[in-house]
């Protein structure tokens, strides 16, 4: 589950943190993959059904 | 809601594998920070900490209440802890001294010991018993018991006791001749006026009323008559001192009445000595029981 609030990305449920960087994450969720790319970007919040990504995101993509 | 984290800084060239294995731990990671080439800060719930212990994160700072609460609890300062603790839970649930306001030196002595220096504080229960204690035991009109703070407070008046009256029925009768000048009765039958001439022995107030029908009722009498009353007085002397003759006659004088009128009648020579001859107008009560 993907949703926003307060210019924060909420990505909920997922199944594997695949990478990261400052510009790039990668998620499996739901037997896809999330692509979220931007710059700065910066995990606020992190467990283990649950990451809170904020900073500058320009794409997401759905693989 | 997290009341403290701590905030942890870590060097590593694979985050990924570090966010995994905190994913097996299940450890929440808060703002997540690269700070330096292959160097990451985060924070973590203090309630996690025994997690952090367990990932062998080595604890940079920490921040939030429960930090400082914990803190209370290291050693170095657990005397202060302790101290803070007793000083707010278990010390004002004791008295330590008692206050006693009231006339009575004596019974002020007695009361500050009617209580053990450190005790516990009196339920509503053992103040209405040491209240009823100490209305027993002294002569106490008001008294008032009340705890502020560790003081137990003893404000009490001395009993003051009440006079018995009896009640009366002689008639008042006059004591000497005089004119009734006031008439102050609170019962009895007043039988004279005021300016009236009354004689010695006259009954003033009599303990009989006869109603309409001719029925005497007896009732208890009690009041004060205050009369002119006259009175010569003389000196002698052998010399002639006219201040020594006047200072003679007033040491005289009866101690209960009012002088009204003061009045030289003669100051002669009698009999080879000096006679002062006084007139006086006295103010005094003549009402007097008649004995039985």
């Amino acid at each position: 589950m993907i949703s926003l609030y307060k210019n924060r990305l909420i990505i909920k449920y997922y199944q594997e943190l695949l990478s990261l960087d400052n510009h790039l994450l990668e998620f499996k969720i739901d037997n896809q993959y999330l692509v979220i790319s931007g710059n700065n970007i910066e995990i606020h919040y992190y467990s283990e059904d649950e990451i809170i990504i904020k900073g500058k995101i320009e794409n997401i993509k759905i693989i | 809601m997290n009341l403290g984290y701590d905030e942890i800084i870590i060097e590593t060239t694979d985050l990924l594998s570090f966010l995994k294995q905190a994913n097996k731990y299940h450890l929440q990671i808060f703002h997540l920070k690269q700070i330096k080439v292959n160097t990451y800060c985060f924070y973590v719930p203090i309630y996690q900490r025994y997690k952090t212990i367990g990932l062998k994160l080595k604890i940079n700072k920490s921040i939030g209440i429960l930090h400082y609460l914990l803190l209370l609890f290291k050693s170095n300062q657990l005397f202060f802890t302790i101290s803070f603790i007793i000083t707010l839970t278990i010390i004002p649930n004791y008295l330590y001294q008692t206050k006693v306001k009231g006339p009575i030196p004596k019974i002020n002595k007695e009361l500050k010991t009617i209580i053990k220096p450190i005790s516990k504080k009196l339920t509503y229960k053992q103040i209405n018993n040491l209240y009823d204690k100490i209305k027993n035991n002294y002569p106490i009109d008001y008294l008032n018991l009340y705890m502020q703070g560790s003081t137990l407070h003893i404000e009490y008046t001395k009993a003051i006791k009440n006079k018995k009256t009896s009640l009366k029925y002689q008639d008042y009768v006059a004591r000497r001749d005089g004119i009734i000048a006031k008439i102050d009765v609170l019962s009895g039958n007043v039988l004279v006026k005021r300016n009236q001439y009354v004689t010695k022995g006259e009954v003033l107030i009599s303990h009989e009323i006869i109603d309409t029908s001719g029925n005497s009722k007896i009732i208890p009498t009690k009041g004060i008559i205050e009369a002119y009353t006259y009175q010569s007085i003389e000196a002698s002397s052998e010399i002639d001192d006219f201040a020594y003759l006047l200072f003679k006659i007033r040491s005289q004088l009866p101690k209960d009445v009012k002088i009204n009128k003061e009045k030289v009648i003669s100051y002669d020579i009698i009999k080879g000595k000096y006679v002062l001859k006084m007139d006086y107008v006295f103010i005094e009560n003549i009402a007097i029981r008649e004995e039985l």
